[in-house]
């Protein structure tokens, strides 16, 4: 059974089940919750001594919102959706830590996140200089091979291209949306339909970015860490940053 | 909204193979004054409206073209029917939302169904309009209705038993949970079967060694019985309740795509006034979700998950763009995503598994 079918299938047992079915259920689970335990040392580096309890607290809860409608193309997405699920487990650790901090001192520890944690030892440092580097790599990958390759498939490559910047620069703060409606037009009076126009075009980009990156992925010769890294990124970067009174 | 005055006798209701347990809570909507009785005319003003298609009735001659005014049924949008109300002639034009479709006959055993128009709704006059039901087309009853006075009244009809919920609530130790479940106690049968859908996937257990018991295999162990048990009487239905089930929640699953591809279409910071609308729209698919749980134990529901696969490809979309617009975050919601991340209606708080 691999690691996607068994995700699909993985749920509770119950009397109503054929013994055939509580068999596929029982097999499912052990292949889910093999596959949580390897990987939350890597998923969970920050805590190695948590690990295991993140695995196992990410396996009921995965066992019990099934059976899921979940369309994996590999095992390698598997892995990808195993290791978002133990990520928003550490987030949901570290905001119940931060909420109990605040509500035992009256203060407010600042925004916390799973990167929050305790000062780095000397091998947390060499495992951030190791991220550094992998960023570069998946940048390269992302940016510099799936996005061409993706836009070569559209009509307009280039302008497929310029948006995928353009929605990059934004949601990393490198650029604001007022600057890209002023390149579009410096007219005053067109700004509201400029930047609503953009926002349009913006969308289509993303839309069309969801609809292809996992079959460019699925065809890639990168590794499924690679891939998953490749897929984290452009969940970020594509989720546009903004609030209800303006760009950030 | 009340749920005892239905227009309907427990004799016509019998007669339609319905009972008053499944009927949900009556929705009124009120008619510009003296329309009926307008439309009824001079000869038949004060009369009961008992209107049925057939011979001595003229069928009314409405035009498409005529003003409309919206009318909004909350009971009919779930289940993926607009209303609206030509007041020149006391038209009311009933209608698909989008690719839905629907039947509306006179509500008497083997009354043929009223015929559509172009756009697979229904244009009739309220003169003509007496009890009346609207079901799926392949002939689930899905809502039954009547005019009286100077108003038109809509009630939802749920072809299933509604879940034993306060039998499971009490095998969970889990306080929140327990509150959420006590609140669907007067609830329709909908409702608790929803509230059925959302024990069983998203109460949290008592800690258990799981390390321990997966070592020896015991899987069974992790199975609770509040977790089990909705999905054991899923699986008990009889096949028209199922069929009754699937047949509301794929309507719900339509309208839902529907609204998430008007959301899509419109998505613009000033326009997207959003975290409450964007709540009810997270809300609408976790309840979905559970009745999926449910009929997929009960080896259904392949219709509603087609339908959902849809509903899910716009809500990804929707909220890959979203960013931090909105702020979804309750308890029920940061249960979700935690046990789904590729559930983009989970809390805005976690990352979203999109691709």
């Amino acid at each position: 059974m691999t690691l996607a079918a068994a995700l699909a299938l993985v749920a509770p047992i119950h009397d109503g089940l054929s013994a055939d079915e509580i068999d596929r259920r029982s097999r499912a689970a052990l292949t889910v919750y093999e596959a949580l335990q390897s990987l939350a040392p890597r998923v969970c580096h920050r805590q190695p001594d948590q690990a295991d309890e993140y695995a196992s607290l990410a396996f009921e809860k995965l066992f019990q919102t099934g059976p899921r409608s979940l369309d994996l193309p590999n095992d390698a997405a598997a892995r990808r959706y195993l290791g978002r699920a133990l990520e928003n487990l550490m987030t949901d650790y570290y905001r119940s830590k931060r909420s109990r901090h605040v509500s035992l001192t009256g203060e407010d520890g600042g925004e916390m996140d799973a990167a929050d944690l305790t000062s780095p030892s000397p091998e947390q440092a060499l495992a951030s200089a190791e991220r550094e580097a992998q960023v570069t790599s998946t940048e390269a990958h992302l940016y510099g091979k799936a996005v061409p390759a993706i836009a070569a498939t559209f009509r307009d490559a280039e302008a497929f291209e310029r948006n995928v910047r353009d929605v990059r620069d934004l949601a990393r703060d490198v650029v604001k949306m007022d600057a890209l409606v002023l390149r579009e037009s410096a007219d005053p009076d067109s700004f509201r339909p400029v930047r609503d126009r953009l926002y349009q075009r913006q969308k289509r980009t993303r839309d069309r970015l969801f609809e292809k990156l996992p079959g460019w992925l699925a065809t890639s010769s990168l590794d499924e860490d690679e891939q998953a890294r490749v897929a984290r990124m452009a969940d970020q970067d594509f989720a546009l940053r903004h609030t209800r009174t303006g760009a950030r | 909204m009340g749920r005892q005055s239905s227009g309907f006798s427990p004799a016509a209701l019998g007669r339609l193979g319905l009972s008053r347990e499944m009927l949900g809570a009556v929705e009124r909507l009120d008619l510009p004054h003296g329309l009926v009785d307008q439309a009824r005319g001079p000869a038949s003003m004060g009369s009961p409206p008992q209107g049925v298609p057939g011979a001595g009735l003229v069928w009314p001659q409405p035009s498409a073209a005529a003003t409309e005014v919206d009318a909004r049924s909350d009971v009919l949008r779930q289940l993926g029917v607009d209303l609206a109300l030509q007041p020149a002639g006391g038209i009311l034009h009933v209608m698909p939302q989008g690719a839905g479709s629907f039947q509306l006959r006179a509500a008497l055993p083997d009354a043929p169904v009223y015929p559509p128009d172009g756009d697979g709704g229904v244009r009739i006059a309220l003169r003509q309009l007496g009890r009346f039901v609207i079901e799926s087309t392949d002939g689930v009853v899905l809502a039954v209705g009547w005019v009286e006075s100077d108003a038109l009244l809509l009630q939802p009809v749920y072809g299933w038993p509604a879940p034993p919920l306060e039998d499971w609530n009490v095998n969970t130790t889990d306080r929140a949970m327990q509150d959420i479940v006590a609140r669907g106690r007067d609830t329709d049968a909908w409702q608790r079967t929803v509230l059925a859908g959302v024990l069983a996937r998203l109460a949290t257990p008592a800690a258990v060694d799981v390390r321990a018991l997966m070592a020896r295999g015991d899987v069974t162990a992790l199975s609770r019985a509040f977790v089990v048990e909705p999905r054991g009487w899923a699986r008990r239905l009889a096949p028209s309740a199922v069929d009754a089930l699937e047949a509301h929640a794929t309507r719900r699953a339509r309208a839902l795509g529907h609204d998430l591809a008007d959301l899509f279409d419109t998505l613009s910071i000033e326009g997207f006034e959003a975290s409450r609308s964007w709540e009810g729209l997270c809300y609408r698919r976790d309840d979905l979700e559970g009745i999926r749980v449910l009929l997929r134990e009960g080896g259904a529901g392949h219709a509603l998950e087609r339908l959902l696969a849809d509903a899910d490809r716009t809500g990804r979309a929707v909220r890959g763009n979203l960013g931090d617009a909105v702020d979804a975050t309750d308890e029920r919601l940061r249960r979700v995503a935690l046990g789904d991340p590729a559930a983009w209606w989970g809390s805005t708080a976690y990352h979203t598994h999109l691709f």
